[in-house]
């Protein structure tokens, strides 16, 4: 850890249900809503906490370990290419469904990008080949179209449905 | 997740890619269908996706694609790909860029095409033909061709990654902004190599170059590479194959070769 040339100042995130978060500047600047914090006159490095209501302790860590992560493998050699992989599988495999949404959602609110569409993928890589009952029941979204307009789409649409098993 | 943005729900649908899936799960309600409408930004069509772009006829493909493009109206990448769709063309596909943004000017709807389209990034099209086909797209960062046949093509834009793939083009036209080029990579491509130097010789910030399995073919024009000798400081990457004609070429190349 020698090369450090970030003057010592953390930014302290605090999360809704737990303590106070430390991260490097860095870290902080590719959270944009924490940016936006930053860049206001008022806030002040050293003694400004900044609440995070709709941050979990746990969220907040998944964040931070994942920018952590690749923001030290980036630009280096193929080698770290699997590595990373690993990393991101590992990430991934750590988290139910419920709670891969909640993350988007913690992702979202924090607006990071590189996580955002991470997550993004990895729901869209859960909901591909699946049938619209299992992208409802996946998301939890309530079906509120009549059913004409239902049946319209699907005949507008009859190639997309064609073949697709319902569940 | 009923309170998910539709932004959101745009970005999960952009990251599907295949618009066979993206149309089911579009219609999951009504919040996930206005994602379809106003944020998806990336579609593509590859005849690897389903089997059934390869059970509809041509034609019916062609409808499909552009009904589904149609509904798009934040649409940055775009990706149509029916190499192995015999008689696929992709042209009545994207005519939907015409009807969308009314600077686009058609001079025969069938045969010529001008598109411009401020809010493409990317742009990939395969197989695809067209006697004219004019590309004006301010934000154009990639551009990828397979497999077309264009009489006239021309470019305007600032494109980064220009990519060359089997493309039958008898007039190539970049146009004078090349400077932003970054990647350029031509294969399978018969080169009128005075115009290809003049069209690169300004891209000042070329890092990769490959010329693989092109075909020089030269207007007995001599090129004189000494007065004009290219320089480009950050190319990292050349890959070259080519097959020579005669040999003022291959002067032509070694002029090239030594900047």
């Amino acid at each position: 850890m020698a090369k450090t040339p970030e003057p010592k100042r953390t930014i302290s995130l605090k999360p809704c249900d737990g303590d106070v978060i430390e991260v490097s500047p860095m870290i902080a600047k590719q959270m944009q809503t924490i940016q936006s914090f930053i860049e206001d006159d008022s806030f002040i490095a050293t003694t400004t906490i900044i609440p995070l209501p709709n941050v979990t302790a746990f969220q907040l860590s998944k964040i931070i370990d994942y920018l952590n992560y690749h923001s030290n493998s980036k630009a280096v050699a193929d080698n770290v290419k699997e590595s990373t992989k690993k990393f991101d599988e590992e990430f991934l495999k750590e988290l139910e469904h419920d709670k891969l949404k909640e993350l988007l959602h913690a992702a979202n609110y924090l607006n990071v990008k590189e996580v955002l569409d991470f997550l993004c993928q990895a729901v869209a890589d859960l909901i591909q080949d699946k049938s619209v009952k299992f992208v409802r029941k996946f998301f939890g979204v309530v079906n509120d179209y009549s059913v004409e307009e239902e049946e319209d789409i699907r005949r507008t649409h009859a190639w997309a449905f064609e073949g697709v098993e319902e569940d | 997740m009923e309170h998910v943005p539709v932004e959101m729900i745009g970005n999960i649908l952009s990251h599907l890619g295949s618009a066979r899936d993206i149309v089911i799960a579009s219609a999951t309600c009504k919040k996930w269908r206005e994602a379809l409408h106003n944020h998806l930004h990336t579609l593509s069509f590859k005849s690897s996706d389903s089997p059934l772009y390869h059970e509809v006829t041509p034609n019916r493909l062609e409808i499909l694609i552009t009904k589904t493009i149609l509904q798009t109206r934040a649409l940055q990448c775009l990706t149509i790909s029916m190499d192995d769709v015999h008689e696929f063309s992709g042209a009545p596909a994207i005519a939907w860029l015409i009807l969308v943004n009314p600077k686009i000017v058609v001079s025969d709807s069938h045969a010529s095409m001008e598109l411009s389209r401020s809010s493409l990034k990317d742009f990939y099209v395969e197989p695809f033909g067209l006697d004219k086909f004019i590309l004006e797209a301010d934000l154009l960062e990639n551009l990828h061709l397979k497999n077309c046949t264009f009489e006239v093509f021309e470019l305007f834009g600032k494109v980064k990654v220009l990519k060359i793939d089997d493309v039958s083009v008898i007039h190539l036209d970049i146009g004078e902004n090349t400077e932003n080029l970054e990647i350029v990579d031509v294969s399978n491509f018969t080169i009128m190599w005075p115009k290809c130097y003049h069209m690169i010789s300004k891209a000042s910030n070329l890092h990769r170059l490959r010329l693989w399995g092109v075909d020089f073919y030269d207007e007995d024009e001599v090129v004189d590479m000494e007065t004009n000798s290219i320089c480009f400081p950050r190319l990292m990457n050349l890959y070259l194959s080519y097959e020579l004609r005669d040999g003022v070429l291959n002067y032509g190349m070694q002029g090239f070769l030594f900047w």
